[in-house]
Order: C-alpha cells, then sequence, then structure tokens
C-alpha cells in the first residue's frame, strides 16, 4: 500500500516539478546575461500549448517517430520511480536499481536518435550523430561514478543510498563530496548543457538535443521537452539526496511529506542556480575537446574508488 | 537528404583516432585549372582493425612463428631430427610415467 503511495506522490511531485526547473534555470541564465527573461512558469504554459496542437508528420517519416515521444516518457517516468525525491518507500523487489536506472535513461536516448534519423533529415542526423557520439564516451564515465557510489555506501538501490546518507548526521563519506564533482558533469552532460550543447538553440555549432527533437511538434514536442525535463530533475534528485538528503520523509505523514517537498524545492532550486550560474560562466566546447571533460569525471569517480579502497 | 552511416559514424570515428587509426583520402576534380569549380569528389574512410590487428593478429603471428620454427627442425639434417625425435620421446615417457 504505502509502495503505490510513493508511486503515486513520486510521479506527481516529479511531472509538477520538472518544469519549473527548467524554467529557473532559463531565467537565472537570462538574469547573468542582464535580460529579464521568460516568466517562471512559461515552461507550463509552453507545454499546456502544445499538448493543444496537433500532430504534423514528415511524409518520410515511419512508425519510429511516432512512437517515440510515448516510448521516452514511459521510460523516462518509469526511471523517476528509482530515484524518492521526498519520500524514501520500503525496499521493493525491481525498483530502485541504479545500473537499471541508466538503462531507462540510456533507453529514452535511444529511440530519441532513431526517431531524429528517421525523418531522414540531415539536421536530425547529425543531432543523433552527435547525441550517440557523446553518449558513447560519457556512458563508461557514467558506470564509473556510479559504481563509486555503490562502492562507497555498499549497496546498489537507489532508495537505500538515500537511507544511508539520510541516516548520517553530516556528509556520510568524503569522498562522496569528490564525486558529486563527476555527479555533476554527468548532469551537464545528460541533460545537454553548455560545455556541451546548448539547450536554447538548434544553430550548426551546437545541435544536439534540439536537431533532434526539431522534427516534432504539438503533443509529441511536449512530451519530448517533458521527458528532458524530468532526466533532469532526477538526475538533479540523484546528486541532491546523496549529497543532502536531509528533510526526505521516510514514514508517510502529511506534514513530514509536505516538509520534504518543501526541502527538495527548496534545494532543487539552489543547484538550478548553481546550474544556471556555471553555464552562463563557460562557453560551449569543442565538440571533440569535450571527452577531455569527461576524462575529468573519469578521473574524480576513479579516485574516489582508490581513496576509498586505501581509507 | 539523408544524413549517411559515415557521416553518422564520423565523430566516433574522429574522437576515437587514437585507437581506429583514421585515415581519410578525399580526390576532387575540378572543371577549371585554377581548381574553383568542382566538378567530381571521391572520399574514403578507412579505420584500422582494432581488435584483429591488436588482439587476433599478433596471437596468428606467433602461432606462424612457432610452426615454421618446427618445421625447420623436422626438415632439417638427421642428426637434428634424432635429437627431436629422442627429446620428444623423452617427453613422451615422462609425461606417461606421470600419467600412471
Amino acid at each position: 500500500m504505502s509502495f503505490i503511495i510513493y508511486v503515486l506522490i513520486n510521479t506527481v511531485f516529479v511531472l509538477l516539478i520538472s518544469p519549473l526547473l527548467m524554467g529557473l534555470i532559463k531565467k537565472v541564465k537570462a538574469l547573468a546575461q542582464g535580460r529579464r527573461g521568460v516568466p517562471l512558469l512559461q515552461i507550463y504554459f509552453l507545454l499546456a500549448k502544445l499538448l493543444k496542437k496537433e500532430n504534423v508528420y514528415s511524409t518520410n517519416s515511419s512508425f519510429i517517430t511516432r512512437i517515440a515521444p510515448y516510448l521516452n516518457i514511459t521510460f523516462t517516468a518509469a526511471a523517476s520511480l528509482f530515484v524518492p525525491l521526498v519520500f524514501i518507500p520500503d525496499p521493493v523487489a525491481g525498483i530502485g536499481n541504479v545500473i537499471l536506472f541508466l538503462y531507462l535513461l540510456v533507453m529514452a536516448k535511444f529511440f530519441m536518435a532513431l526517431a531524429g534519423l528517421d525523418a531522414g533529415s540531415a539536421f536530425g542526423g547529425m543531432g543523433s550523430s552527435r547525441e550517440m557520439s557523446i553518449s558513447a564516451v560519457i556512458e563508461p564515465g557514467v558506470i564509473i561514478v556510479v559504481a563509486a557510489i555503490a562502492f562507497v555506501l555498499k549497496t546498489y538501490n537507489i532508495p537505500q543510498m538515500f537511507a544511508l546518507t539520510l541516516a548520517s548526521p553530516i556528509f556520510n563519506s568524503a569522498t562522496l563530496l569528490l564525486i558529486s564533482i563527476s555527479l555533476f558533469i554527468v548532469l551537464i552532460t545528460e541533460t545537454s548543457r553548455v560545455p556541451v550543447d546548448n539547450p536554447e538553440t538548434h544553430l550548426e555549432l551546437t545541435m544536439v538535443h534540439e536537431a533532434m527533437i526539431l522534427e516534432y511538434t504539438g503533443p509529441n514536442l511536449a512530451l519530448m521537452e517533458m521527458s528532458h525535463a524530468i532526466k533532469q530533475t532526477l538526475l538533479m534528485g540523484l546528486l541532491i539526496n546523496i549529497l543532502f538528503p536531509w528533510g526526505l520523509a521516510t514514514a508517510l505523514t502529511p506534514g513530514g511529506l509536505l516538509l520534504a517537498a518543501l526541502m527538495f524545492f527548496v534545494k532543487s532550486l539552489v543547484l538550478a542556480v548553481i546550474i544556471g550560474l556555471f553555464e552562463s560562466l563557460t562557453a560551449k566546447w569543442r565538440l571533440f575537446a569535450l571527452p577531455k571533460l569527461f576524462m575529468l569525471a573519469y578521473a574524480l569517480a576513479f579516485l574516489t574508488i582508490v581513496v576509498e579502497l586505501l581509507v | 537528404m539523408e544524413y549517411t552511416a559515415s557521416g553518422f559514424s564520423d565523430p566516433i570515428l574522429t574522437i576515437f583516432t587514437w585507437i581506429y587509426r583514421t585515415s581519410k583520402s578525399i580526390r576532387r576534380n575540378y572543371w577549371d585549372k585554377q581548381s574553383s569549380v568542382f566538378k567530381s569528389g571521391y572520399a574514403e574512410v578507412h579505420t584500422f582493425n582494432f581488435f584483429e590487428g591488436r588482439l587476433y593478429l599478433p596471437v596468428v603471428r606467433l602461432v606462424q612463428r612457432l610452426s615454421k620454427y618446427v618445421s625447420e627442425k623436422h626438415n632439417a639434417d638427421l642428426d637434428t631430427l634424432i635429437l627431436y625425435s629422442f627429446i620428444a620421446i623423452v617427453v613422451l615417457l615422462l609425461v606417461v610415467g606421470w600419467l600412471l
């Protein structure tokens, strides 16, 4: 019973907060550049507008273009069950494995890349090609980062990881601070943010994520945008709840849940501001210079494992 | 215009040049002598087959060198052949003795 409530609460919370975090990062970037920027709730209006429109398909596209948005939102929504944002449920078989979590996200990415290729436009193809290349380089890094976290906390289960970090009064382990830098790089890469990609445009220099979904309009685009926002919230949630899990509810009480939701909101606000500032302070890197950034993530994750082995 | 397979794989070949040893050759033909009006072109991308070149071929070469050495021993003069047979029999006896 508590698990069903967890599923409901977590999914609704993720769906509600994801567009807001997107909007917040946009706002921070705008303020950092001296602009007023769009209203915070603009993404909600955008999604509502897109949902009212009709889908338009290219005559060259196959069924992949039609099913990809639904698969994408399904995979990311399923992955959202793996990262408790407000309430840590009792362990349930099959939910929470960190490797499975990564695979769900990668499946979503895979279908997005296929959809980019599907319509046969050079733009989408280039986006898919770059996304897959970046994936091929960052994915081993992600695995090492996750392995390091699992090694430090001695569990593969994400809710259990959060429960462990929650139980300790300060940082569970200093090495977690080290791994958070790698996690931040993973977060930036997976959500197509500035040194890697620019979420604002789909110009030739940055066309990675935006180029892949260029063929979509209407509800399909809304689903794609939503799954991207959810993915970002999940990775932010992973980083936040491993470093600063305080406030997470472990029992089902309305007050505790409200407090946990509020705490997560505040913490994600801070992280969103950090991401926005980071994006404003860095320039887009050359595509072939990116492996250096990913090497940093590998190196720090590897260092974490070594330090943890020695201590 | 559809994105081609070589275009799709180009970034990854460029990133992993140190593994794939990517070599690209491009030939261009022009209509004029100043080579400003493009007529036709031909491009080739070759990659080094990493697993074949670094894993299988060294083993194959080692086996070939060994077999060449053994075959030389087989076909050399009578003394070497007798020595070779003698060693083979001793080894055989030792192995059989150890087994029983």
